[in-house]
């Protein structure tokens, strides 16, 4: 399997190649075949990236039980010193780099070492100093590519049916697999710009997806919100990104790992700024409060988009990035890490509590994913590289899943949201209800599937997480207490959407009339319903029957990231807390929504009429928004474009005005002194008159000259004046 | 070679002149050959050009005026023959795009427009001064003209405004030419660029030298434009003939970007150091300026007039940083910048000659009416806001880079710019291309529109993804001006 290592660069070409080809062949392939073509392409691109995946997990071979990874690991990075030539971008020399000739830094675990490195020596050079760029495989990426291509196949298979009749079908398949090749550009990026490079791609194409149907108003809004909310994130990166090269020098993932612990004893206070602005990114890009607010508007656009973009992947490019870029967070200090902590930890149950009152389905889910990308971020800042990019693998399948099942519902209601106008779905559409309830119990955290293991992870990380030295002591509990709290309630909005939309009586013609959707959605539901089952679960049984190693340890060995803290104390407590509060949260809605009347509901409403408001208006933030930047913004660009025409522009004219007054004075003087001379004094008159009365004839030339010759003498008596 | 360059549109003009004017197709023709020759040699001489060096490369000395240090010297080194390349390239495009589109007077147009040629190719490969400067006004002329005589209703305001502010500028710029000539006995005297600058560079830091850096500064700045002597460039842009206004945004801001980078800066880096904060200031001031006074506007071709103002910003931020980072990024911004804008003032041509109308209220649902053309706008946008793989993001992000080592915090001024410019760009995007259809049927891109898209949206598209071409050819130079910037 190793020999798909060395072509691991086709798995980004290859989409690229499949977005150009359906862009430009569109009126040769139009309906279905640019989706046919789209999703056998992704296949082949998934088989290659599965290839990958495969070879990198026999390399790295299965932990041995309380034996240090670190021996197995550096054999495997050693069989790769060798040269691969720059076949990545087509383009000439290349030297084989930063293959980890750098000793370990730290205690006896070497840096994670790529698998494959391809690099472009000379992308750019800077007074003599090379700028390089290139791809590179290790296994974090490895298990990343297999993940988002087996999702964009499915999304592209699902999406053949689901956008049947859409007059920009073609425009849709080439910009799913413009954006499925940003988000792996992004995945193998060996530097932060190419990451930014691949991210921004996404960015693009999450706007034309969002803004599909651009002749309605409100795809028209989300789309604009999206690109603006997430690129006000990228700008603080962006200068984080500047401080972060002032400070090292280079941009490139492993020359960064090197010089970090220095640059961390030399200037703590510069890369600790240069962290929080760079983290300023990923809360755009992956949702995060404050700027969270553009993905409920993000699912404007068609739902298959919805799933790979705003579900399954751009949206986790920002936890990947705080994954990729982790040396940067964890030297820049336990603060930086401890804001990433908490921002995630809010988020998560700040999005959940909204979540639990929104009525339509696919409002549920942006939320519910909002809240997720929390959990990730919380893991990630406690400390814990593993459980943040388990749970970010494990969720891509099963929300993509979610989002997935969730389009089948809605082509089955002929396109409505709304859940109660649903109800009873359950016996109308079987597949789509089965599949639909293993997302569900995976992102609920029930027990076995694959949500329920990387959530417990990255729950045991938080509870045993240490504040920050000097901060007080209680804010040691507030990740572990949010996040607690959310999968309460993500187990309680999630079986009360499951509830309203497929149990029950049906609540309205579209419901009693449902039909399940055609073969290739189903089909899509049925392979993703897979992992989103057992990807959590078949990996760690995988190690326990070969090596009875503890359970969870294959995923921290198999992305072995040297900085990581991974406490072990406590796992039965947590894992019997998160248990039951994931079943008690189940059991909470299924008694509101299903066992007791709809009275309770009303007055329980009634009572907490304040609380329901607030949640209800989703904490106001939009109105917040809107009132505060969107308003002043457009007030400063007309104050702007109003002093520009009135005070710069006036002056301008003001002085122009001058020069035409002082022609206009030149004219008196020529027609009453020069011309009274001219009577007297014939030649001077025909030659001087005729000259200066041109002045006067409100001609170009004339303000020209008169202006000319001012400047001139102007300019020339301050200069005479300084040079003595 | 060069003077081959510089002078054959010039005597193409002058062939023209013999033509009768109702030869309107001979008259086009040799003006595409006049415009098109240049463009080969420049190919020719890219290809012989070597990279890597920091010499002045295809020297051509004459004495002309030996008692006052005036010479014939031309050459080019990685400042003047991107700048070459850039010109020589925009103006084939310009003709093919003034077919069809110019069609009265269309003797004394392409006349004007060969003469004008020779005028930008001479800026960017004299390297004596009084050469430089006579190029730098026989710009002035034609541009004059050719917006006066082929403009708008508002043509003659425009053209007075810009006659004006860029001659008020250049005499300034002239006095401190002279002013620093005549700092050194007569027999040391020079106009020679380089010559010259190896002796002013040790002038001290006085009232003097501190004069002459303004005084050139201000002639340049006002080309650029630079905050607050920018407000010719929208009412010039509003009323030049599309193919006039892609010349002016890719080609005659440049000259003033480069006037700097050869002229001001490397004869007086010591005080350029002195007042780099305030270039700074003005760079920051101008793109977050240029970007909120662009979102405010009401007529396309103003929208991106403005945003000329702000991207020019970056420019200035780069050159007052002194980095290598920020000067490569400024510099790179004034060619991804003299890519995209030519093209953007091209697309506003494409929907008015359609449409006849600028008014941004008017437009609507264009992706429903014309998709091609409104496939390119929707492509200028991105590479005008910056996106990533595009010319434009490769510029703003290692100015922004570069910067940062110098100005710290300060850039995140330019990158509220930054978010500003993304927004007025998605404004103008969702007014024009978005919504339900506001015209019918109108015609789609012709192949002429598509062969002026195609050679700049590829070299868009290449130097976005792959800039290592044109970093190496600046190299050199970025390396001597950024020592003499940073140093001491």
């Amino acid at each position: 399997m190793e020999f798909a290592l060395d072509y691991a660069w086709l798995i980004v070409a290859l989409p690229l190649l499949t977005s150009a080809v359906i862009a430009t062949f569109a009126k040769q392939l139009r309906e279905p075949r640019a989706g046919y073509f789209g999703a056998a392409m992704m296949g082949v691109t998934f088989l290659l990236a599965l290839l990958v995946f495969i070879g990198a997990v026999r390399q790295a071979g299965l932990p041995v039980h309380e034996a240090a990874p670190a021996a197995a690991e550096a054999v495997a990075g050693g069989e790769h010193g060798e040269s691969h030539g720059a076949a990545a971008q087509g383009a000439a020399a290349a030297g084989e780099h930063g293959a980890g000739a750098e000793p370990a830094a730290f205690g006896s675990v070497p840096e994670a070492r790529p698998l494959r490195h391809w690099t472009l020596a000379d992308w750019a050079v800077f007074a003599g100093k090379p700028f390089r760029m290139g791809l590179m495989v290790d296994n974090l990426t490895a298990a990343m590519l297999m993940m988002v291509t087996l999702v964009s196949f499915c999304v592209q298979l699902y999406s053949v049916a689901y956008m049947h009749g859409d007059k920009r079908f073609t425009r849709f398949f080439a910009a799913v697999n413009l954006f499925t090749a940003g988000m792996l550009l992004a995945v193998m990026a060996d530097n932060l710009l190419l990451l930014v490079v691949g991210w921004e791609l996404m960015g693009l194409c999450s706007y034309l997806l969002i803004g599909h149907w651009f002749e309605q108003p409100w795809p028209r809004y989300g789309s604009f919100k999206a690109f603006i909310t997430t690129r006000t994130g990228d700008t603080f990166m962006l200068v984080g990104i500047a401080a972060l090269y002032a400070l090292t020098g280079t941009l490139n993932f492993d020359e960064l790992a090197a010089v970090l612990p220095q640059v961390a004893r030399e200037h703590p206070a510069a890369l600790l700024l240069s962290a929080l602005l760079i983290f300023g990114g990923p809360i755009g890009k992956s949702a995060q409060f404050p700027l969270h607010v553009w993905l409920p508007d993000a699912m404007a656009g068609p739902t298959p988009g919805s799933a790979l973009i705003h579900a399954a992947t751009m949206v986790a490019v920002g936890v990947y990035l705080v994954a990729r870029a982790f040396a940067i967070f964890v030297h820049a200090g336990p603060e930086v890490m401890a804001v990433i902590a908490l921002v995630g930890a809010f988020t998560s149950l700040f999005a959940a509590s909204i979540a639990t009152l929104r009525t339509d389905i696919k409002q549920v889910l942006a939320y519910s994913t909002i809240s997720q990308l929390g959990y990730m971020f919380l893991a990630l800042g406690v400390g814990s590289f593993s459980a943040g990019t388990f749970h970010l693998m494990t969720h891509a399948f099963f929300k993509a899943l979610l989002f997935l099942a969730a389009g089948s519902v809605i082509h089955a209601m002929h396109h409505i949201q709304e859940m109660h106008q649903m109800g009873g779905l359950r016996k109308k559409i079987p597949v789509t209800f089965w599949t639909w309830m293993v997302g569900y119990l995976a992102l609920a955290g029930f027990p076995f599937t694959s949500g329920f293991f990387s959530k417990d992870e990255l729950l045991l990380a938080a509870f045993n997480w240490q504040a920050p030295p000097g901060w007080p002591e209680w804010v040691s509990k507030l990740p572990f207490a949010m996040g607690a709290a959310t999968a309460f309630l993500t187990a309680y909005y999630m079986t009360r959407a499951t509830y309203l939309t497929f149990f029950g009586e049906p609540r309205s013609e579209h419901a009693e009339h449902a039909h399940e959707s055609p073969r290739p959605m189903t089909t899509a539901l049925v392979i993703l319903a897979v992992p989103a089952l057992l990807s959590g679960y078949a990996w760690a049984a995988l190690v326990y029957k070969f090596t009875h190693a503890p359970i969870f340890e294959w995923w921290p060995y198999f992305t072995g990231n040297p900085l990581q803290h991974l406490p072990h104390e406590n796992a039965e407590l947590v894992t019997a807390i998160a248990t039951t509060l994931g079943l008690l949260g189940i059991g909470v809605a299924l008694l509101i929504y299903a066992v007791l009347p709809v009275g309770f509901r009303v007055a329980a409403i009634r009572t907490l009429k304040p609380v329901y408001v607030l949640l209800k208006r989703m904490y106001y933030v939009d109105e917040f928004y809107h009132a505060t930047f969107v308003a002043g913004t457009a007030a400063l660009g007309r104050l702007v474009a109003w002093f520009d025409r009135t005070v710069v522009d006036g002056i301008v004219n003001l002085v122009g005005e001058g020069g035409r007054a002082w022609a206009e004075v030149c004219g008196w003087f020529d027609r009453t002194f020069i011309d009274g001379l001219v009577n007297g004094a014939g030649w001077l008159a025909l030659f001087s008159g005729r000259q200066l009365r041109r002045l006067a004839t409100g001609q170009v030339q004339s303000y020209m000259m008169t202006f000319a010759v001012l400047v001139v003498f102007g300019a020339v008596a301050v200069w005479l004046t300084l040079s003595r | 070679m060069l003077s081959l360059i510089v002078f054959f549109p010039l005597a193409v003009a002058v062939a023209m002149l013999l033509v009768p004017r109702t030869q309107e197709k001979l008259i086009k023709g040799l003006a595409l050959v006049g415009t098109l020759v240049p463009l080969a040699l420049t190919l020719v001489l890219l290809s012989r050009f070597e990279v890597g060096s920091g010499a002045i490369q295809f020297q051509e000395k004459f004495v002309w005026i030996p008692s006052l240090g005036i010479q014939y010297h031309m050459g080019v080194d990685g400042w003047g023959i991107t700048m070459l390349a850039l010109s020589t390239l925009l103006f084939p495009l310009a003709v093919l795009a003034s077919f069809g589109y110019i069609e009265h007077r269309v003797k004394d147009y392409f006349v004007l427009l060969l003469i004008l040629e020779t005028g930008t190719n001479g800026v960017f490969t004299a390297l004596d001064f009084v050469l430089f400067y006579v190029f730098w006004e026989i710009v002035l002329l034609p541009m004059y003209f050719l917006i006066g005589i082929w403009g708008g209703p508002r043509r003659e305001y425009a053209a007075i405004k810009f006659f004006l502010y860029t001659l008020i500028g250049s005499v300034i710029m002239l006095v401190g030419a002279l002013a620093l000539y005549l700092q050194f006995p007569a027999g040391q005297r020079t106009f020679d660029l380089i010559e010259l600058a190896k002796l002013t560079q040790g002038l001290p830091v006085n009232a003097l030298t501190t004069f002459a850096f303004f005084a050139l500064l201000l002639g340049f700045a006002v080309k650029v434009p630079a905050f607050p002597f920018h407000t010719w460039l929208p009412d010039a842009h509003v009323e030049a003939p599309t193919p006039i206004s892609m010349l002016l945004a890719g080609i005659l801001l440049k000259m003033g970007t480069y006037a700097m980078v050869r002229i001001s800066h490397p004869m007086l880096p010591q005080v350029a150091r002195e007042w780099a904060w305030l270039i700074a200031a003005v760079g920051i001031v101008g793109i977050v300026y240029g970007a909120f006074a662009a979102m405010a506007q009401k007529d396309f071709k103003k929208v991106v007039a403005y945003s000329s103002v702000a991207h020019m910003g970056f420019f200035l931020l780069g050159l007052a940083a002194g980095t290598p980072e920020a000067l490569a990024g400024g510099y790179f911004e004034t060619i991804a910048h003299g890519l995209i804008s030519p093209l953007f003032f091209f697309v506003v041509g494409m929907y008015y000659e359609r449409t006849h109308t600028r008014e941004l209220e008017k437009l609507g649902g264009m992706f429903l009416t014309v998709p091609a053309i409104s496939f390119v706008m929707a492509f200028t946008a991105f590479a005008n806001l910056g996106l990533p793989g595009l010319a434009g993001f490769i510029a703003e992000f290692f100015t922004l880079v570069g910067s940062y080592q110098t100005w710290g915090l300060w850039i995140l001024g330019a990158g509220l710019g930054m978010v500003i410019i993304a927004a007025f760009h998605l404004i103008l995007m969702r007014q024009v291309l978005m919504g339900e259809k506001k015209y019918e049927s109108l015609p789609d891109i012709t192949p002429k529109e598509i062969t002026i898209f195609a050679p700049l949206a590829a070299l868009i598209v290449l130097f976005g993804v792959y800039p290592a071409p044109v970093f190496k050819v600046l190299d050199p130079g970025i390396k001597v001006l950024s020592a003499l910037l940073l140093g001491g």
